[in-house]
Parts: C-alpha cells; structure tokens; sequence
C-alpha cells in the first residue's frame, strides 16, 4: 500500500488533547452559518431579519456565481445578520424552531448502488443546491466554487479521513457509526473525476469495500500531511484542479444522499489548557463559541479561544459561531509568565523542535502548546530553519522579502500560491517573524493585482 | 526578586522623565536576557518554537568556551615558555593567561556593546543578540600581545562599519568579528603577526636586555628571580608563528624543517602553539563543533565544505609538489588543518548565518571554495601566511550568487514536480 512521507512538516504530541469520550451538548437556542473561512465567498444575502428559514434553505448566494448557495443549518427564525469589519458579512443567525425541523421535506434519496451510477452533473447539481459544493476544497489557492457547473476538469478527488494536526476530532470517531455514509459520501465524490484518492492513518481498518473503490493511501502522520495542498503536491498533479473533502464533509454528502435531508450534527474537539475535561463534543452544526467552550473552562480570565485548530485558526469571542469547517476549538491561558534565567537552563520541558534545548532530544515527548511568542521580533539571520521544515519545498524566507518590497515577479517565481498557509514556518522561526502572515498579504496582493 | 528588581528598572527606563531613559535599549536587553519576555502571539500559528535568537546565540557561546578556556591557559603557557620556565604548574598558567586575556573579553563586549547601545537607542529597537556572538568570537582570533585600545577600535570598527551601517544583525554581509580582525590585521600589521604573537611579561630590548612590562601581575617569586638573574635567561623563545616561520622562502634556510622542529603534529592539534587566543587548539574546536552539530545551530555542511576544500587543494600542493617548489608547498593536508585559524574558522567563522548562504547546497559549495581558497592564500601568496580570514571574507561576498545560481537549479527541479 502507498504511504505518503512528506519532507518538512513535524510529527507534534501535544498536551490537553481531546480525549476518546464522546459529551453530546444540549441542544442550543442559536445557530448560526459563519462565513468565517470562507474567504472566496462574495456574500449576497437572499434572507431578512425575522424572516422565517428552513433547514436547508439557501440563505446565501455567491455574487460572482449565483448558483454557488450557502444554505441554513437549522429551521426558524433569522434572528440577527451579523456584519463584521467594513459591512462583511460574519454571520446569519437563527433561533431554532425544533417543531418545524421535524416537519422537514425529505428530498430525493438515493441507494449506494444508485449513487455509484449518478451522472457527475447530477452531482455537482445536488452538492449545489443543497449548498456543500462550496466547502469542496481545491488546490493551488484556487477555490471550487469558481468551478461550479462549468466544463471544468477535476483530476482527481482527495478524500482526507485523516487528521495530523494536535488536538482535532479524531476521525476514527466521527466514522464510527457513520460507514453507510461514509460510503455513500466517497461513492458520489468519486463521480466528480477520473480519479479518487483517499488518504487514511496508518492504523485504520478501513472496510473492505471501501478499499475498493478508491486508491489508498497512508498517511505517516506527520503535520500538515493532511493538508490538500500538500497531498496533490506529492501526488505530482501538475496544473490540474485537485479537490478535496475532509471526513465530516463526506458524512454530510452522505447522509443528504441517503436519508434526503441534511445532517445537522457536528463532532467538534475541544482541548486546550484552560480547558477542564478536552474530549469530544456531539452538537449542531454552527454552534455558538460560549455554548461549547463555556462550561468546559477552567475560568475566563485571561483566556484565549482559538477555532479551527492550534495552526491555521483563528481567536475566536464567546458570542461568535463556529465556521463550517472549524471543527477544533481550543482554549489556551495565555501564558504571559517571564520564566527567570530561561536561557540558561538545560530545558526539559520546552516545547521547541530544536535540539538547542534538551527536550529536543527527547523522543515521544508531549509538549504543552502555550500562547507565549518565546521571544520578540528581530531580523532574519538566514537560519534556514523555515525552509527544511516547509512541507512543499518552499523558501518562505525569500517569499517575505519579496512580499515586503511587492515584488509580483518575484513572488510568483518563488511559487508564493503553493504555500499551504500550514504556519510551520512562523512557528519554528527564531527570530519570531510572522511569516506566513506575510505571505498571505503576498498572496493577497496576487490577487488583487490579477 | 529578579522580577522586582527588573520591573522597576523597566518602568524607570520606560518613564518620559525618567533619569534612565537614555539606557532604555540597554536595560530592555537586559530585561528580556534575564527573564522571559511576556509578549503573546498575535495570531496564528497561536504557539511558538521555545528557540529564540537568544538561545542560539548562547549555544554558540557555550561552544566557544572550551576554545577559550584553553586559550586562557595556552596564553599562560606560553608567556611562560618565552621567559624560559618550564616549572609552572597548570593552575599558574590559567591565572597567567587569565590576566591576559579577561579584560580582552571584557573590553570587547564593552567597547562593542557600547556601539550597539548607542545604534539601538537612536533606532528605537532593542539590541539584537547577535553581539553576544561576535563579542566573544573577536576576542579569540586576535593575539593576546595586543594593545587594548587598538583591540576597542578593532570591534567598534567591526560592530559600526561592519554591520550596523548596513542595518544591524541580519543585514551585515560580511562576519563583523572577522571586519574588525582584518581592520587591525591592515592598519596595524605589526601588532596582528610576526614575532610577537605570545604576550610576555617582558620587552626585549634592542641590546638583549629584558625590562618587565608595567601592566604585567604575574604573582610569582620566579620573576624577582628571574629579573634578578638567577634563572637561566630565555630557553626557547618561540614567539614566531608557524606559518610566518613555514612562508620564510629564502635560500640557506630550510623552512619545512624549522617548522617541524618548533612542534609536534600533536602539539599543534591539542593547540599547545603560540597564535591567537582561541584558534591554536584543533581539538578545543571539535568539541564546539560537536555541540553547534548536534542542537542543529550551524550548518555541518559548511564546516564539511571547508574541510573539503582544505584538503584537496593542500593535497594537490603536496603531491604535484617538486624540488623547485616552495617549501610550504611541503606541508601535508592534516598540518593545514592543524595550523593558524583553519579549524576555527571552518567551524565558528564560516557557519555564521547572516554572512553565508541560505541553502543547504550553496553553503557545500561556499565552504568548499573557503577550504581551498585559505589554503591557496597559505600557499601562493607570500605577504599573507595565513589565509583563513580573507577566504572567508572574501566568499561572504560571494554568498549570495552561489545562492542566486543554486536557486535557480532548484527551481528547475522543483517545476518538474510540483503542481
């Protein structure tokens, strides 16, 4: 069987994760789709407040392609329309109505051997109108929304049931219970292109028949290896259009398929040192960050709540609503102790990928992710460190100079869209430059320029 | 307690009115030295490696120790041996070098330190922590005879024109210790080589008499004893570099002798030589070079490069070598490894980030042609005998074109893969 060994990247173990115990939430009063993570998306909202919504119902359409939709993860009322920063829209929240919810029209369902014989159009044209096209990733900076319902040519499908990154939901967990439609979900992402491709852990059983209908690939678990970008990097996909799901967006196409309404149930972590018990949580869709994370806390004070992973999240308010694709929320002190004489202990106990302290050479250490910075910003020594550990051969170092002179050349012959945004780089930089921010106003800038 | 002290320090330093303000850079430094600093990350990723500048600054430090320790206690044994004592016991040696050699640490750290204090007060940032490096590198490569205040122009000029004019640590294109070494090496080249490389608590005078040197404290009866002439006068005086006494090419003099009857291959590899400070000892380098390999903190293929290029080039001097050559050309590759700065430039002068490549291919290739370079200065050019510090200099210069035409073959290799 294929293994997929990536270079770069870092294997992390890391304290205060979730643990196997699935909580099941009350249901909450408020839900709400965030746009959060949907940076592609030009919102036109189709609903007003107080109008009455049904689950499923499109509240959203994407201005450049109307036909790309977002749809209503629950049915009731619109009970606010959130702006953010300059009018963008954040939020559509509603209260939710469980009497309407059960009196939800299912749609068409489908069989396993039914889907297995769908058209790609019908497809594309059942994940459009019941608003999961968009949260298809896609390669090379690029989002699959652009691609709606054109002549497009996906090469191959990447379907992710894996996850490397510290403190996620494990997906063993979210599959278990789920296998009809985990494989009706593979099933109908399969129709989408030639090829399907589906990245496991090393040590998952996976069904037979699942085995079967796509190529497997295990993936050594090393941090971002379950990022698409970096899997279409090292399956060679040169210019192609590669799109990726990850497990619970495979469960939603599922379950739409087969039972003919959407799923509304989410499997989020949450861990974190603030945190009194991390484990699992079973909830809605777009559940509210307090709802969540507040009971679980250890205190408020002085805490920091992070959605959609240690990495590549964001801080996130107790009033704002988890993104569809933010499954992990952790809850950090922040860590603003000033260790007397640091730098001149052995440091045991560090968390550091650096031999430079002792615990470097600890193997299987698990370290404690903290907020601290570890120091202040100075200039780039040209350690290198951030190229050996960039996971698709990058020289983020060199792409920041260009990005602070915007040199678009430069950039562009650097390759600055192949960064994955894995935030390794920022991460391991000593002199503590914010790195793949950069790189994001680089890549920013790209696109604003043409 | 530290957290007290330092707090008050901070907020006096920090106050508009406040009488410490000018030191304010200095008393941040200090401040982020002695504890860590509060700041959290503004974004993601939301955690940091615990590696920071400071810390590998410091491990650098840790591995130049051994170079100086030894240097202490070698400067000691040969101001020793160049009055003719051979009775001295170890512990002597190191008191005796430590005189010597301290207050160079000291004034180095101070005169550039003050540089770089008054560069980060003007430019409102806090002092960058890659002095802690080239203030105690500077120190080692020069001799112990040196004048003081020739040795504070050497780093002041190192620090200023050396790095901070081109913007500080990070920007510098060149090793700032290695600018100052070559200022003095330039402007006073009668204090950097020749005969005087061992500090003796004496001056030689033109007609043969000794007087002892005012700043000398050598605490021993055996110098009464000696200036009074009861001790046998000078047994063995070797104050003569060797290279300086290997590139003497005259006729009537056979150098490659002279040379090997001064030391053993032992002696010049556990560094029992005269030269500068820290460079004599091979094997004080070794273990630095150990402990920078192993935390990963300089790049071993540098270091490998070097030796390399060292080598070849020595060993294609010494095979196609004849009886009308020079003797120098007679000098086996393990003796260019032994001899002058090679091994300490090769392992704490030539991985200097800032000043040499970025890629890991380039820096093979950047040590490869320092090696060969420093030997063939050695060698060819007879005003220089020893060639280490313009090799390194000189590809510096060249780091970043080596890195500009290997960047490009990576590019080529990465397009015919990637996406």
């Amino acid at each position: 069987m294929e293994v997929l060994r990536i270079s770069g990247g870092h294997r992390f173990r890391l304290k205060h994760g979730p643990s196997g115990d699935i909580i099941a939430l009350k249901a909450p009063h408020l839900i709400a789709f965030s746009c959060r993570g949907l940076n592609f998306l030009k919102p036109k909202v189709l609903v007003s407040e107080g109008e009455q919504v049904s689950l499923g119902q499109p509240l959203v359409s994407h201005k450049h392609d109307l036909r790309v939709k977002l749809c209503s993860p629950a049915s009731g009322r619109v009970h606010e329309i959130r702006f953010g920063h300059r009018r963008s829209l954040e939020a559509i929240v509603v209260a939710v109505d469980a009497e309407a919810e059960k009196n939800i029209v299912a749609q068409k369902k489908y069989s396993l051997n039914e889907i297995t014989g769908l058209e790609k159009s019908t497809v594309e044209n059942i994940l459009l109108l019941a608003g999961l096209w968009p949260f298809l990733e896609c390669t090379s900076g690029k989002n699959i929304a652009p691609f709606a319902g054109e002549n497009h040519s996906i090469s191959a499908v990447h379907i992710n049931l894996v996850r490397t990154e510290a403190h996620w939901p494990d997906p063993k967990i979210a599959i278990a219970g789920n296998s009809a439609e985990l494989s009706a979900g593979i099933a109908a992402l399969k129709r989408l292109a030639p090829k399907t491709r589906l990245y496991c852990a090393q040590d998952m059983n996976l069904d037979k028949s699942l085995t079967q209908m796509a190529d497997i690939i295990e993936v050594a678990p090393k941090y971002p290896a379950d990022n698409l970008g970096v899997q279409a990097f090292y399956a060679g996909d040169k210019n192609k259009i590669v799109v990726g799901a990850d497990t619970e967006l495979v469960l939603d196409i599922g379950h739409l398929l087969l039972h003919g309404i959407p799923r509304t149930t989410r499997l989020y972590a949450l861990a974190g040192n603030a945190v009194h018990r991390p484990s699992h949580y079973r909830s809605r869709i777009g559940i509210a960050v307090g709802d969540l994370v507040k009971e679980a806390l250890k205190s408020t004070e002085d805490v920091r709540v992070i959605a959609g992973g240690l990495f590549k999240g964001q801080k996130v308010r107790f009033q704002d609503f988890l993104g569809p694709k933010e499954y992990s929320v952790q809850a950090l002190i922040e860590d603003k102790t000033r260790i007397p004489l640091v730098f001149f202990r052995l440091g045991l106990d560090r968390f550091s990928l650096s031999k430079a302290w002792a615990s470097g050479f600890k193997k299987e250490m698990v370290h404690e992710a903290t907020t601290n910075n570890n120091g202040e910003e100075r200039a780039c020594i040209q350690c290198g460190y951030c190229i050996d550990i960039c996971p698709v051969k990058l020289m983020p170092n060199l792409i920041l100079k260009a990005s602070l002179t915007k040199d678009i050349e430069k950039m562009q012959w650097l390759s600055i869209n192949d960064c994955v945004d894995c935030g390794l780089c920022t991460f391991v930089c000593p002199s503590k430059i914010e790195l793949g921010q950069e790189i994001i106003s680089g890549k920013e800038l790209i696109a604003k320029e043409g | 307690m530290l957290n007290r002290v330092m707090d008050k320090m901070l907020e006096k330093a920090r106050a508009k009115n406040g009488v410490i303000r000018h030191q304010k850079a200095a008393i941040e430094a200090v401040d982020t030295f002695l504890r860590r600093s509060p700041h959290v990350t503004k974004a993601a990723p939301h955690t940091r490696d615990a590696l920071d500048l400071k810390r590998l600054m410091l491990i650098v430090v840790v591995a130049l120790l051994p170079c100086l320790l030894f240097g202490i206690y070698n400067t000691g044994r040969q101001a020793y041996l160049s009055i003719g004592d051979r009775s001295f016991t170890f512990l002597e040696a190191f008191f005796e070098g430590a005189i010597h050699v301290l207050p160079l640490v000291i004034i180095s750290y101070a005169a550039g330190g003050l540089c770089e204090m008054v560069f980060a007060q003007i430019r409102k940032h806090e002092i960058a922590e890659g002095f802690l490096v080239t203030g105690m590198l500077y120190p080692l490569i020069c001799p112990a005879t040196i004048p003081w205040w020739m040795f504070a122009l050497g780093i002041m000029f190192g620090v200023v024109i050396g790095k901070e004019v081109f913007g500080g640590t990070g920007q510098n294109f060149m090793n700032p210790a290695l600018v100052a070494r070559a200022f003095l090496f330039f402007a006073y080249p009668a204090s950097m080589s020749g005969d005087i490389w061992i500090k003796t608590p004496f001056t030689r005078l033109n007609d043969g008499s000794l007087v002892a040197n005012s700043y000398t404290t050598i605490a021993s009866e055996k110098i009464s004893a000696f200036i009074s002439g009861t001790t046998p006068l000078i047994d063995g005086f070797s104050g003569a570099s060797l290279l300086g006494v290997l590139s003497e090419n005259r006729p009537g003099v056979d150098s490659l002798k002279n040379f090997h009857d001064m030391h053993s291959f032992s002696d010049m590899f556990y560094g029992f030589i005269p030269g500068s400070i820290g460079e004599t000892s091979t094997l004080m380098c070794l273990i630095g070079a150990v402990l920078l390999i192993v935390t990963k903190v300089a790049s071993w293929r540098t270091m490998a490069g070097v030796l390399a290029g060292g080598l070849v080039m020595s060993s294609l001097f010494y095979f196609g070598a004849d009886t009308s050559s020079p003797p120098a050309f007679l000098m086996t590759p393990l003796e260019h490894l032994v001899v002058g700065g090679f091994m300490f430039g090769a392992i704490f002068m030539a991985t200097d980030p800032v000043s040499s490549p970025l890629l890991n291919s380039s820096r093979l290739i950047y040590g490869f042609l320092i090696g060969c370079l420093c030997v063939l200065i050695r060698l060819i050019n007879p005003a220089y005998p020893e060639g280490m510090m313009l090799a390194i200099l000189f590809m510096n210069i060249f780091a970043s074109l080596i890195d500009h035409y290997v960047l490009i073959g990576m590019k080529k290799r990465r397009d015919a893969r990637a996406f």
